[in-house]
């Protein structure tokens, strides 16, 4: 039976796990995501998960390791963060070119260095073209759902390929939400046991993985048809969500539509701090500004369809990647604009904002500026940013550290000439 | 380096914090400080944000005062608590990622060996058992093999602290921790065992109770890993919230677990011994006189 309880992101992301009845969890500690091993740890010495749980050396190990029993033809879960993702990264790779099915989450944290515990998606983002598909959560409930679709979604014969979990860190890792916990019975009907017949390495049908294929010719088929399987998983995905919805009553599509009907400008963004940005559109509009909110939710494949249909025809669209690729600027923004180029009635104006780096706040007022400043942009027909979301007050904190660390006036000034040379200066006052 | 970078910015020396002038002011460069004279003088690391009662930071200042040279001394820290104290002393410390502090110590040992040949500047890397065992362990490992001199201190803690609780290599068979809620499967790491196979010329193992010793095994692994090779200390330093230890049954928990299994030892090779007699007078290790020639 289905049950409503309050539950972190790091335990839906554990339920989700259960739930699907997986059959092996290596793991590897890194906050923000240790308590999703934790609680299966528990979970598989007590029982109450059939699955064997094993603690690796670092997540290099783990990563290979569940990409191993993957192609065994097990059901595998596995977790893990920033740093720890990066650690993983040339298996990311390769377990995805042995085209095996196996869910990662991974709970977004901001890179080194500096280092910091607080979430921004570089780490996610850098893995964008490993050929793990990225599903991208905004709440609890949604951790756990996207779970189950994510295993759906991978293991289709049509796809075959791993699949990784999104989930902020601390604003959703950490941050309790009423969820409800699907039935265990309906969850089979949904997901049934993996037994495919394709993997299992058997000695009747000799099967290498990772084999050398110089020349070129063989190398590009294959990359060609990770591409082409990752392609197939936007329909597939549509399939599994029409059979979620119909079976738990809830619904999620490739991109998700907030108070877009009748929308002039709109605001694009991704993960929990779409929730802030829900909260600002309800704002805005309350005071007659004729704004709405896309969430990219399904970020590779890219649903450039769906985001082409959402967007053509308005204004005026801004996007607010929180992550920074130095030297280029928002990632996300690229990919939203070169959707967009063809699209016949593309939006007058293209805006790049940068916010929520480690984990910063997203204030009402920044929010405002960022509709206002989209607005001027429509009207005038030209795009701005990279904006860097940096409050007047943040400055001066950052001023003053600079100043006792020994830094000149001279140097203080060409730090704050560096802070508007990106585009106009964000003024914002909270 | 020098004395010369603990210093105020022009202008602000009335508003630096007091352990800032302190530090300036009765720090320990240049002098040479030891453990019995804690208190008389400004520790390299005294303000830090660790747990009430916990061994590793107490630990971790023996050391520190310990260092032949603080100033010239150059630490390496890994992800674990640990790094969160070594990180605020007033000396130059490095980190990589989690994992790799023997092959960032590697090249830093080398690199300075290159630019201030002349004059040793130590390397010490201090990391958990984690850091050092597990995600860490190849890069501990060859690093040795290679005969890098620069010391290894594995704070071992037999947990994985900073993320609260899990099971590491390092952990004893049978403990019930966060990852192993019936006990771990497996026996304890033997990096002491494997520190000498890999071809570390000093090998220690101590606990914190003891601050004398501790001096002595920090300034030996030290100055050994200048000019002979890898030196490496794996001290006890237990976490006192992750297995419950109350705070003023710290010292009496790490007296009890040296008795019980992790007793002083140390392995020093007959090249080390050699070096520290004749470079630095250790007489312990000179060479003993001859024995009498009895008349057949």
């Amino acid at each position: 039976m289905a049950t409503n309880e309050m539950m972190t992101g790091n335990l839906a992301a554990a339920w989700g796990a259960r739930l699907a009845e997986v059959d092996y969890v290596p793991a590897f500690p890194i906050t923000p995501q240790t308590e999703i091993v934790e609680a299966l740890a528990g979970w598989c010495d007590n029982g109450d998960l059939a699955a064997r749980f094993v603690t690796l050396d670092s997540e290099h190990s783990m990563m290979t390791a569940a990409g191993a029993a993957a192609a065994t033809g097990a059901r595998v879960f596995t977790a893990t963060s920033s740093q720890g993702l990066l650690y993983a990264f040339e298996v990311l790779y390769t377990i995805a070119g042995w085209r095996v099915p196996l869910v990662l989450v991974n709970v977004s944290r901001a890179l080194a260095s500096p280092i910091t515990l607080e979430p921004d998606h570089n780490d996610v983002l850098a893995a964008r073209d490993s050929g793990f598909l990225q599903i991208h959560v905004e709440t609890c409930q949604e951790v756990l759902d996207s779970i189950l679709m994510a295993y759906r979604i991978a293991e289709d014969p049509r796809v075959c390929l791993p699949a990784m979990v999104n989930l902020d860190g601390f604003y959703l890792s950490f941050t309790r939400e009423p969820v409800m916990r699907p039935d265990p019975e309906q969850v089979r009907a949904f997901l049934p046991p993996y037994r495919p017949p394709h993997l299992g390495l058997k000695a009747s049908a000799p099967q290498a993985l990772g084999v050398a294929v110089l020349g070129g010719a063989a190398y590009s088929y294959f990359r060609h048809q990770m591409h082409l399987a990752s392609v197939n998983a936007l329909a597939v995905h549509q399939e599994v969500a029409a059979d979620f919805a119909r079976l738990f009553g809830r619904r999620y599509d490739l991109i998700e539509d907030y108070r877009l009907e009748g929308a002039e400008d709109v605001l694009v963004m991704s993960n929990a701090f779409a929730s802030k940005g829900k909260a600002a559109v309800d704002a805005a509009r309350a005071r007659g500004r004729r704004v709405g909110l896309l969430r990219l939710r399904v970020i590779r494949p890219w649903p450039a369809e769906a985001i082409v249909a959402a967007l053509k025809g308005r204004r005026a669209v801004a996007v607010l990647d929180q992550n920074l690729a130095p030297g280029l600027g928002g990632i996300l923004f690229q990919e939203v604009a070169a959707s967009l180029s063809h699209a016949p009635t593309r939006p007058r104006a293209l805006c790049s904002y940068i916010g929520g780096l480690g984990g910063k706040n997203i204030s009402d007022a920044e929010f405002e500026s960022i509709f206002a400043q989209t607005a001027e942009a429509g009207v005038r027909g030209q795009g701005i940013g990279p904006v860097l979301l940096y409050t007047e007050e943040e400055r001066r904190e950052m001023e003053q550290l600079l100043a006792t660390a020994g830094t000149t006036n001279k140097e203080l000034s060409a730090f704050s000439s560096q802070q508007s040379a990106g585009g106009p200066k964000l003024k914002a006052d909270n | 380096m020098s004395l010369d970078y603990v210093k105020f910015s022009p202008g602000f020396e009335k508003f630096m914090p007091k352990e800032y002038k302190d530090m300036v002011e009765h720090g320990p460069f240049g002098k040479k400080t030891t453990v019995s004279q804690m208190g008389s003088f400004k520790e390299i690391l005294e303000e830090h944000p660790m747990c009430a009662g916990c061994a590793m930071t107490l630990f971790i200042r023996l050391a520190m005062i310990s260092f032949p040279n603080p100033e010239d001394t150059i630490t390496v820290g890994t992800a674990g608590c640990g790094r969160l104290a070594i990180s605020q002393a007033a000396i130059p410390f490095v980190y990589g990622n989690y994992g790799d502090q023997n092959g960032v110590a590697s090249g830093l040992s080398r690199g300075l060996r290159l630019r201030f040949g002349d004059k040793p500047k130590d390397v010490v890397v201090m990391a958990g058992d984690g850091g050092t065992a597990d995600i860490g362990f190849a890069q501990t490992l060859h690093s040795w093999i290679r005969k890098e001199k620069f010391t290894t201190i594995m704070l071992d803690n037999e947990v994985y602290g900073n993320t609260g609780g899990q099971e590491s290599g390092m952990t004893s068979r049978g403990a019930v921790l966060k990852m192993a809620p019936l006990g771990k499967k497996f026996e304890k790491m033997d990096m002491v065992g494997m520190a000498k196979v890999a071809g570390c010329v000093y090998v220690a193992t101590v606990v914190p109770n003891n601050p004398r010793r501790v001096e002595s095994v920090i300034k030996k692994a030290v100055l050994i890993a200048r000019e002979v090779g890898p030196t490496y200390i794996q001290a006890y330093t237990s976490c006192n919230i992750e297995y419950a230890i109350p705070t003023d049954k710290v010292m009496e928990d790490a007296k009890n677990v040296e008795d019980d299994r992790y007793k002083f030892s140390e392995y020093i090779s007959d090249e080390a011994k050699q070096y520290l007699a004749e470079r630095y007078g250790y007489k312990e290790f000179l060479p003993k006189p001859a024995a009498a020639v009895t008349q057949a």
